[in-house]
């Protein structure tokens, strides 16, 4: 009878509500990819040659990025699980590194973006990959805010080895950024072409 | 080491006694609950004058023969009218409802991320007045969102386009982040005792349709971002010549291809659950078909995504029928327990269960009509789709949301809406939308076109159509009723005042006053069963909640 | 081990992935299948999520004749206010906007969207029970005053510096120079007083600050909407030049329609390409027919702008295209 669901005090919330949120945001990132590839595969199916003539695909940028997100992933998780060892410097040392691979992941976005030769009117080929790309960006963008969000509360020492939700759920968020865009690797780069 | 753990954690213990004002804000810094699903029945409600003008315009255009008023503007009068109906009026009084109801009804202070939710309320009107924009400014070309197929989909886009797209996304997200946060707010803040299985059956349901929500919700925000690249940039992703186009399409922008249209009835059928065991004085007669009846009509609703297929004119596909026709199933094992348990009730007359008995006749009207058409394999690209949205899809789902309305009226303002007037609606509402059904339906068998601003000179076309524009006025009349009624009892104070608890009810909302306060509740009643009030008035000490 | 709940999550996974297996096999729709299979995932997640975070759904064990018992809760249990989540709502309606109006509102929903951000978190950092005011104090003298104090600073010149630039680039040569000495002397001077005289009450400074923004601004936006001078460069030697614009898969050339340019001569084409994402180039051929060698062909851009140069050929008439799309093309003379 006494372990109430809600303390009576307002602010110390039940355990695992920013979690939860989060991996169900999370989902349903990764459900907005899956329904992206799943036109992305049947417009593949459908044309005479995939990639559309004249598309020449730098394979370099895309395994940068692909081996930069899995390193992120690495970093993020590193600083969730130190602090919630009682690390806290090593947790900082781990959102920072993970906050200069994500920004260093945008930087490679821009920079295949930029590099295509093509637009997103150009075919549906173009119409694809810069929905994937613009997609990708968006969420790298997002995780990057949460993660540094979470940083700067781990920094006030308001997110502590007492409390380590805010920094573990940042990490959540993360991780689906990183499969989403390893899916989206497999997609436009190792499946490229018919 | 400056970086290391100096910040003693003792001060997380020390604080619980020290007493705390919490600052409640205005209605524009509100992140309490009760007043964001206010604002969000408020802003439905004024989205609904806006369907509601726009059906009418369109009604009367029915009624002659030729063209006299539209002009070209049809098509735009048509999505917008389609659109609103859908995506700014019903979803979002449920989405009011949930978030006014759920936090009372799981016996929480507070939704899990209160302003999160107020965010998300903000967006959705932000995304609203974006959509209603974009039809003004110009016509979307491209964008019937409520036809199965992309009717013309060249850029580079006009502003309307561009802006009904980004309009889209907003509402898209405001959508995602509410749902994300009743469903966290339902599996975690629920209070001591309250299963899974005795959630108070609205709740049940808010908790699957937001569930859904969330899984669908990502797909149309997909097919909005290659909508809005196609056109804004000029591509031809979504034209006849992408054989891709015309499936992505249906998958994942057309408005009844995606469950949502099924996510408009699935509240309702947890509030009328709730209303029908309040006014039976008693829990459901079995409880466990209908929570499983619910998540079923939840998981089946999905189905309906399996509506794409490169057919162009046909919209009553053998698997959306097949898969879609299931959900009859649950729906009418719950109607069912809800009439038994009114046969072993006490049951007390109230307006509500008058709406819940119209809506009933609306679902039986609207599958015989099914039935029927499947006989006569009538095409769905006619005016029996007209029928039936308004019948099945929109009709009975509206009537249950006004008995929600009414059902909670005390809870939410303090005060009773007219039964009266109440009455006077439902059977407007009930009339208009039956006589506007069998109307449409029967130009469908006659195969009418639908989507024309003129069904032509075919014999007694006409009539029908005027026929179904009396009814289309009809309805028109019963909304103008309900915000009539909401202005006397409510605004003007002519209402009578509610008691915490008018209807000696069985669950939490009513263990609080009316309107409950900002954290809720002072004390919650321990839940040890689905109705936690009932055990409180049967207990020995005749405990008072 | 599984609430209600949690079984059902399972279930839904179950029944979407069922569905994307069975509706490929009887439809053959790929695309369909491949989203329930999303959907499937997405239920997977969910069910896991819920299943770990909400646990068991154990009953507390009561006595059956116990009465039921009442749990306080204490008022400071409610949801406080905050304004940010409709500061964030605003920047959401402005960004909507920028797919009209494009890049300015793009930029000012992104700052809404920033500051809207920075409020929250701080508001919510603020809220905090670990907070107190020495935490405020340190945060502001360790990290907003250092990069405060610059950024200030820079945006206090930067907004002098655009505001005066918008007059001096109307004005006639000569009258700019002028003003620019006398702005100059101005500025000096007033700095010069205010630190010369530390007793002016903070109420003078601060209308005196809000006088100068007003005049700054009004004059930076009114001359900055009057637009600038023609330059004249008058040490270039001039070379024939000739603007064209591709817009909407079509060449639009100056009101003076009609292309002409001496013989043998180098001439600049300014090219600017408005299909942004659609490749466009400026090419010149010989005869209608542009299949064969070109005289010139311009590097395609898909946005921006280039300048080609080249070297004109004998008298005549010419074509130019754009070797993208062949419905693009027109005429021009050579005299």
């Amino acid at each position: 009878m006494s372990q109430l669901a809600l303390p009576a005090a307002g602010h110390d919330r039940p355990r695992n509500l920013v979690n939860l949120a989060m991996l169900l945001l999370g989902a349903a990132s990764l459900v907005a990819f899956v329904a992206l590839f799943a036109v992305y595969f049947d417009a593949r199916a459908l044309a005479k040659t995939w990639p559309p003539k004249g598309v020449k695909l730098d394979n370099y940028p895309g395994s940068m990025l692909v081996v930069t997100m899995l390193m992120s992933a690495f970093t993020a998780e590193w600083a969730a699980f130190s602090l919630a060892k009682g690390n806290r410097s090593q947790s900082i040392t781990g959102s920072v590194l993970t906050i200069v691979f994500a920004l260093s992941s945008l930087n490679l976005v821009w920079y295949v973006g930029n590099r295509l030769g093509f637009g997103p009117a150009t075919h549906a080929y173009g119409t694809m990959f810069w929905a994937l790309l613009i997609a990708m960006g968006v969420h790298i963008f997002i995780g990057l805010i949460v993660i540094v969000v979470a940083l700067s509360r781990t920094l006030a020492h308001q997110v502590t080895t007492g409390d380590p939700e805010l920094a573990r759920a940042a990490t959540w968020y993360w991780h689906f950024v990183v499969a989403s865009f390893v899916l989206a690797f497999f997609a436009l780069y190792v499946f490229q072409h018919k | 080491m400056t970086l290391t753990e100096t910040r003693p954690d003792h001060i997380e213990n020390q604080a619980p006694g020290a007493p705390q004002s919490v600052a409640r804000g205005n209605w524009l810094t509100t992140a309490d609950h009760k007043r964001v699903g206010l604002l969000y029945l408020g802003a439905s409600i004024v989205f609904l004058l806006v369907g509601v003008t726009l059906g009418v315009v369109m009604r009367i255009e029915l009624a002659g023969q030729g063209v006299q008023i539209v002009g070209n503007d049809y098509g735009r009068i048509l999505s917008m009218h389609a659109t609103v109906m859908t995506m700014l009026f019903l979803s979002p009084l449920w989405l009011g409802l949930a978030t006014y109801l759920v936090p009372l009804q799981i016996g929480a202070p507070r939704l899990a991320l209160p302003r999160l939710q107020a965010a998300a309320f903000w967006s959705f009107l932000a995304g609203g007045g974006v959509v209603v924009a974009a039809y003004i400014v110009d016509r979307p070309a491209g964008m019937g969102l409520g036809l199965s197929t992309p009717i013309t989909a060249q850029g580079p886009a006009n502003h309307g386009t561009n802006l009904l797209i980004a309009g889209l996304i907003i509402l898209a997200i405001a959508t995602l982040l509410a749902s994300a946060n009743l469903i966290v707010t339902i599996a975690l803040l629920r209070t001591e005792g309250m299963t899974f299985g005795r959630l108070p059956l609205f709740t049940w349901a808010t908790l699957w349709t937001a569930t859904i929500s969330l899984l669908t919700t990502p797909v149309f925000v997909a097919g909005l971002l290659l909508l809005y690249l196609d056109q804004h940039f000029g591509g031809s992703f979504f034209a006849p010549t992408n054989p891709v186009a015309q499936i992505t399409w249906q998958h994942t922008l057309w408005l009844f291809g995606r469950p949502d249209a099924f996510l408009l009835l699935l509240p309702a059928l947890g509030a009328a659950s709730d209303i029908v065991t309040t006014h039976a004085r008693r829990g459901l007669l079995a409880s466990m078909p209908v929570r499983i009846s619910i998540a079923a009509f939840a998981v089946l609703s999905l189905g309906s995504l399996a509506a794409g297929m490169s057919v162009q004119s046909s919209v009553v596909l053998p698997t959306y029928s097949g898969l879609t026709g299931l959900v009859a199933l649950p729906v009418a094992v719950i109607a069912l327990v809800w009439l038994g348990t009114l046969r072993f009730g006490d049951v007390r007359l109230h307006v509500t269960l008058v709406y819940v008995a119209c809506a009933l006749a609306l679902l039986l009207f609207g599958a015989a009509n099914v039935a029927v058409a499947a006989i006569n394999k009538v095409d769905g690209g006619t005016a029996w789709s007209t029928g039936h949205l308004h019948v099945v899809i929109f009709g009975a789902p509206t009537l249950l949301a006004f008995a929600a309305v009414y059902h909670w009226a005390p809870k939410l303002w303090g005060r009773h809406l007219n039964q009266g007037i109440g009455i006077l609606q439902a059977l407007a509402l009930v009339g208009g939308f039956l006589i506007m059904g069998l109307a449409s339906y029967l130009l469908g068998y006659d195969g009418a076109p639908w989507h024309v601003a003129d069904t032509g000179p075919k014999g007694g076309w006409v009539n029908l159509e005027r026929l179904a524009s009396a009814g289309g006025v009809l309805v028109a009349v019963g909304a103008l009723l309900f915000l009539v009624n909401l202005l006397t009892s409510v605004a003007m104070g002519r209402g009578e005042v509610a008691e915490d608890d008018p209807w000696e009810g069985l669950t939490l909302e009513w263990a609080t006053s009316s309107p409950p306060p900002a954290h809720n509740f002072d004390f919650i009643p321990e839940v040890r069963s689905e109705t936690p009030l009932l055990d409180v008035r049967s207990a020995p000490t005749g405990g008072a909640a | 081990m599984f609430s209600l709940a949690s079984k059902l999550y399972f279930a839904l996974a179950g029944f979407a992935l069922a569905t994307a297996l069975g509706y490929r096999a009887t439809t053959g729709d790929r695309q369909g299948e491949l989203i329930f299979f999303g959907l499937a995932l997405g239920a997977l997640v969910i069910a896991l999520a819920v299943t770990a975070t909400a646990g068991q759904d154990l009953e507390p064990y009561v006595t059956a004749d116990a009465p039921p018992d009442r749990r306080p809760v204490s008022p400071t249990a409610a949801a406080g206010a905050s304004p940010w989540p409709l500061v964030l709502a605003a920047s959401a309606a402005v960004l909507a906007v920028t797919t009209v109006v494009g890049a300015p509102a793009l930029i000012a929903g992104l700052i809404i969207a920033f500051i809207a951000g920075l409020g929250w978190t701080g508001q919510a950092w603020r809220e905090h029970h670990s907070f107190t005011p020495r935490n405020s104090a340190a945060v502001g003298n360790r990290l907003v005053a250092p990069v405060a104090l610059p950024v200030g600073a820079f945006l206090v010149a930067a907004f002098i510096a655009i505001g005066v630039s918008r007059v001096l680039l109307h004005i006639p040569e000569q009258a700019a120079t002028v003003t620019f000495i006398v702005v100059g002397a101005l500025v000096l001077t007033t700095f010069f007083v205010i630190a010369a005289r530390p007793r002016l009450t903070s109420a003078a400074l601060t209308g005196f600050a809000a006088a100068a923004f007003v005049v700054v601004a009004v004059a930076g936006v009114s001359f900055a909407a009057a637009g600038e001078r023609k330059i004249v460069n008058e040490h270039k030697v001039e070379t024939p030049e000739q603007d064209v614009v591709a817009l909407n898969t079509a060449f639009v050339v100056p009101s003076d329609a009609v292309i002409t340019f001496a013989a043998d001569e180098q001439v600049e084409v300014d090219f600017t390409n408005k299909d942004t994402g659609t490749f466009h180039n400026w090419a010149v051929y010989t005869s209608q027919d542009t299949k064969g060698k070109p005289i010139f062909n311009g590097r395609p851009i898909d946005h921006g702008r280039a300048v080609y140069r080249f070297t004109t050929p004998g008298p005549g008439t010419y074509v130019y295209v754009c070797d993208f799309h062949s419905s693009m093309k027109g005429e021009f003379v050579i005299r």
